[in-house]
């Protein structure tokens, strides 16, 4: 009798392995799409691997901000549900949630929400960093700052910098700002964060100098962050802002255009609309608008929280005065930051609500925030109640603070402002301007 | 005509569900089908509500089946779709002409339009396929960056086979009528292929009716062959390939040459939990088959020559060993054994518990791959080494004093097991079982560590009980053997040159080229080397 015990066990062994199919290890490179096939290959064997819903939950919200696709925010909460059912006690996935729902607009139950993985783990920074993101948008600054602080103290990381970063840009530091963003930026190539991450920093850097009428810093950084992620859709929407202030707008278009085949947000469209009518082709700029009236209406359709810039749009193009001051007061059922009252004042200055409009835009001023478009709308609000000190002061100040804020707002701001000076007296105007 | 087209639009709209990936989404499906004289290109874009209603603005198109807007939009459309479309065989750009197109505006989000277009590509290929193996390239540049499903299958038609794919043969949307919207499904993002293929035999061909799917690129089996024959082809002089272009509506040889599009079947969306349940029942049938082969594998591996296990027989044989004691070493060795094997899967599973699994798999692979190559060239040296193997079996069989001989832990009890008439202690059996059993063996080792690789690491335990389950059967049921008819050890002896060299030697080296390929496997997951093709 001649048995082959060892090659039998061998050959058995081998047959065993390849029965499971070849091993499906994680591909390399980890982008964020061969992240999420790899957890859901791990799902596939074990449906209750509460951990492979986590990362699944994770890579998702990845996909989500690189894509803007928020279909996949909803596929994240689906996948962290799952994992907090197979075992309750992950606060991470409690914080991951609390970041969808705040992706999603439903700040309150955000704050819930990081509050309870908070309550699950009080030495995880980045649920004080949700906390703090919510907080911001229901306008609770004190709060939203004293989460950041201790998020900072217990995780000194690109996430916790660019937060502080954005919070002193809202009161009105953005030196300070734009010192943290690059610490931030420091912080995030050293620990080589994902890519998105670090190209979400760099637009941020740019947005700051931009906001600061720094255009040729601006671009450097929008550029750079384009690097890091290419065909980043904030960013090619950045630099299209540059290129529009630059007068290059050929550029500016050809950008636009790119940024709305990646994401078409509707903010986007309403500036390359902008850019279409001040270079005379107005058939062009109203298939602009038509294309934002009608990604506001899906969005109703959707049941979507977010139609705030469907308000600017129709405060700022003169139409639907009405229907925007409808939108824009919905917005304060669920967000009360700085911008929702501003969106508020500028729909009631368009409906000539002018005593009610000055009340919201000295909410919207009241952090100190250095914001052209704040400036601006202050402006016109004063100019249009005939308080022609307060006028010029806003307006002045929205061109210093940055004279390239809008293609076509800056232009008119100058224009005001030279009217309101004119009738003032040279000498006086004179004055005034240094004073201011 | 935009604000014709954008009032019809409202006009129209009634309430019908939005579309499945985003109403901003553009989806891509390619079907690559070779055949032995072209190659079909089926290519489809769905978009969602908002990119067909900037199609709609930008094209001045009029969204109704029919309408005569549609005639020279559709042409521009093929066109500029091909543009963005990139189909190589060896290098070679094939020209591609469109054979078959159809538009269709299925109602999304409230009624609103979407839009889905499907174009049926054709590139002719330079005479008939020959049987050496051709690479193709494909890449879809359509609207990069946007969000969408984008899939891409290739299938061979008789006659041509496929030796590597980059992607399946199947789709999982039907053409991008009905895309699957569980957790486990996340749209696929695949924009690019490469197929090798090549022509059959004919009676091949013949046989087959039916397409044949492509192997699965990363099933590790037949790869090298395939590398090593299309590097050689390289090395050879080069066969020219001329892209001739197509004539015009010429029969169609592959295919039925007809595009049809489908809009999206979303009525019955599927649930998660079926799916789940789904993969679980097929995953319980594929590990009692998995434990029925572990079972096996055991008792095998307790019928192994120069282990040291056949000497739970030789002990009781000689010591007066009753059937309790039979009993009890054979399941204190498999205890033993199993405890050994768990160790080492226990500390695999505690590290897990603090590293990132997708960090720690592919090293965990590379450690597995590693250990199992080591322990092949151990043992194939120890067994080269050993000059006259047959001695010390022999010992083991016949002599059952000296235990395995090669394990110092067994020596000990040599000296007590030539006094006749002793009783068997149960203390003395603990102290051989475990000595005899605890030393993790190959054949366990290559089980959990496959199982790891397989980032299946409790599949792996369960994999071990089983083997133990098997072990202790066998060994038991030699225990009682020896202790009721003696003379069966005599029968069973192993000693010839085959089984006690050469078979051992062949299965170390099995070993040895099992741990090679797993490591290299996890070599190329962790990134360091490049995966081919």
């Amino acid at each position: 009798m001649k048995i082959r015990p060892h090659i039998a066990a061998m050959i058995l062994s081998i047959a065993l392995v390849f029965a499971y199919g070849p091993s499906r290890l994680p591909a390399q490179g980890m982008t964020t799409d061969t992240q999420i096939a790899y957890y859901q290959q791990l799902l596939r064997r074990d449906p209750r691997n509460a951990k492979a819903y986590y990362g699944l939950g994770d890579a998702l919200i990845r996909k989500a901000r690189e894509t803007g696709d928020p279909n996949y925010f909803n596929r994240a909460e689906e996948a962290l549900k799952k994992s907090l059912d197979l075992r309750a006690g992950n606060p991470g996935a409690m914080r991951h949630l609390a970041y969808v729902f705040y992706s999603r607009h439903e700040f309150a139950p955000a704050a819930a929400q990081a509050r309870k993985a908070i309550d699950m783990n009080a030495a995880d920074g980045n649920s004080y960093g949700i906390l703090g993101d919510a907080l911001l948008e229901i306008g609770e600054y004190d709060e939203a700052k004293e989460a950041y602080q201790k998020m900072m103290r217990l995780d000194d990381s690109l996430y916790s910098r660019s937060r502080l970063a954005g919070l002193k840009s809202l009161h009105g530091d953005p030196a300070g700002a734009i010192a943290d963003l690059e610490q931030a930026l420091a912080a995030g190539e050293a620990t080589r964060h994902p890519a998105e991450s670090v190209a979400w920093t760099q637009w941020q850097l740019g947005c700051e100098h931009f906001a600061s009428g720094k255009l040729k810093e601006a671009e450097a950084h929008y550029l750079r962050s384009l690097q890091s992620y290419p065909n980043y859709y904030r960013a090619l929407a950045g630099l299209a802002q540059v290129r529009g202030a630059q007068k290059r707008y050929e550029e500016a278009i050809d950008l636009y255009q790119k940024a709305l085949a990646v994401l078409p947000m509707p903010e986007y469209a309403a500036a390359l609309g902008d850019i279409y009518g001040k270079t005379g082709r107005p058939e062009r700029a109203r298939q602009q608008y038509e294309l934002v009236e009608y990604i506001g209406y899906l969005n109703t359709l959707n049941k979507v929280l977010y139609n705030r810039e469907l308000a600017y749009f129709y405060a700022d193009h003169d139409v639907k005065a009405q229907e925007g001051l409808e939108l824009a007061r919905q917005e304060l059922n669920y967000r009360r930051d700085i911008y929702a009252y501003d969106v508020v004042a500028w729909n009631l200055h368009k409906n000539g609500k002018l005593e009610e409009a000055r009340e919201a835009i000295d909410k919207a001023l009241r952090l100190g925030t250095k914001d052209a478009k704040l400036f601006f709308h202050a402006g016109m609000i004063y100019h249009a109640l005939g308080a022609k000190d307060k006028a010029k002061e806003y307006l002045a100040r929205a061109l210093g603070t940055n004279p390239y804020f809008h293609p076509i707002f800056a232009d008119m701001a100058a224009q005001i402002l030279k009217q309101l000076e004119t009738a003032l007296g040279p000498a006086v105007a004179e004055n005034q301007r240094q004073g201011g | 005509m935009a604000m014709v087209s954008l009032a019809w639009i409202l006009l129209t709209a009634g309430s019908v569900t939005a579309h499945p990936l985003g109403n901003f989404s553009i989806s891509h499906y390619s079907e690559i089908r070779v055949g032995r004289d072209a190659i079909e290109l089926r290519y489809i874009i769905d978009m969602a509500e908002i990119p067909t209603f900037q199609e709609i603005q930008e094209n001045g198109i009029t969204p109704r089946l029919g309408d005569s807007s549609l005639d020279g939009y559709l042409a521009r459309k093929v066109e500029a779709l091909r543009n963005g479309l990139l189909l190589e065989v060896d290098g070679q750009r094939l020209l591609l002409a469109a054979e078959s197109t159809e538009i269709i505006f299925p109602p999304g989000a409230g009624g609103l339009p979407t839009m889905k277009v499907g174009v049926l590509y054709r590139g002719r290929l330079a005479g008939k396929t020959a049987a050496d193996p051709y690479l193709l390239n494909y890449r879809d540049g359509n609207f990069p960056g946007r969000a969408g499903w984008k899939e891409i299958i290739a299938v061979a038609d008789s006659g041509i086979g496929f030796s590597r794919s980059s992607v399946p043969a199947t789709d999982r949307s039907s053409q991008l009528s009905d895309y699957p919207t569980d957790l486990l499904n996340s749209p696929p993002q695949t924009l690019e292929a490469r197929v090798i293929f090549a022509a059959q035999a004919p009676t091949a061909a013949a046989a087959r009716a039916e397409p044949r799917a492509a192997t699965d690129l990363s099933r590790p089996g037949s790869n090298s062959s395939v590398t090593a024959s299309l590097a050689n082809k390289k090395t050879s002089t080069p066969r020219v390939w001329i892209a001739v272009p197509p004539e015009k509506k010429s029969q169609p040889a592959v295919g039925d040459g007809l595009i049809r599009l489908e809009a999206n079947r979303q009525a019955t969306p599927k649930s998660s939990f079926t799916e789940l349940m789904a993969t679980k029942q097929l995953g319980v049938g594929i590990i009692l088959i998995a434990l029925a082969v572990a079972v096996g594998l055991g008792a095998f591996h307790a019928l192994e020559p120069g282990h040291g296990k056949t000497l739970v027989a030789a002990y009781l044989v000689g010591s007066r060993g009753t059937m309790r004691h039979a009993l009890w070493l054979g399941l204190i060795v498999t205890g033993a054994h199993t405890a050994g094997v768990y160790l080492l899967g226990g500390v695999t599973l505690y590290a897990s518990q603090y590293v990132v699994p997708e960090r720690l798999y592919p090293w965990l692979g590379l450690t597995s791959g590693v250990m199992i190559t080591s322990l092949g060239l151990f043992l194939f040296l120890r067994r080269y080494l050993t000059k006259d193997d047959s001695y010390s079996h022999r010992h083991d069989h016949v002599h059952h004093a000296h235990g395995s001989g090669h394990d110092p832990s067994h020596a000990g009890h040599s000296h007590h097991r030539h006094e006749p008439g002793r009783e068997v202690s149960l203390r003395e059996l603990l102290a051989l079982g475990i000595s005899g059993g605890i030393v993790p063996c190959p054949a366990a080792l290559v089980v959990l560590l496959s199982a790891v690789s397989m980032q299946r690491i409790g599949l792996g335990l369960l994999l071990i009980v089983a083997f133990s389950v098997g072990l202790a059967a066998v060994l038991i049921a030699i225990g009682l053997l020896m202790v009721y008819a003696r003379r069966f050890m005599f029968r069973f002896q192993m000693n010839s040159r085959l089984t006690t060299r050469w078979l051992p030697l062949t299965s170390s080296a099995f070993i040895i080229l099992f741990g090679v390929a797993l490591t290299l496997q996890a070599l190329q997951s962790a990134g360091i080397l490049p995966a081919q093709l």
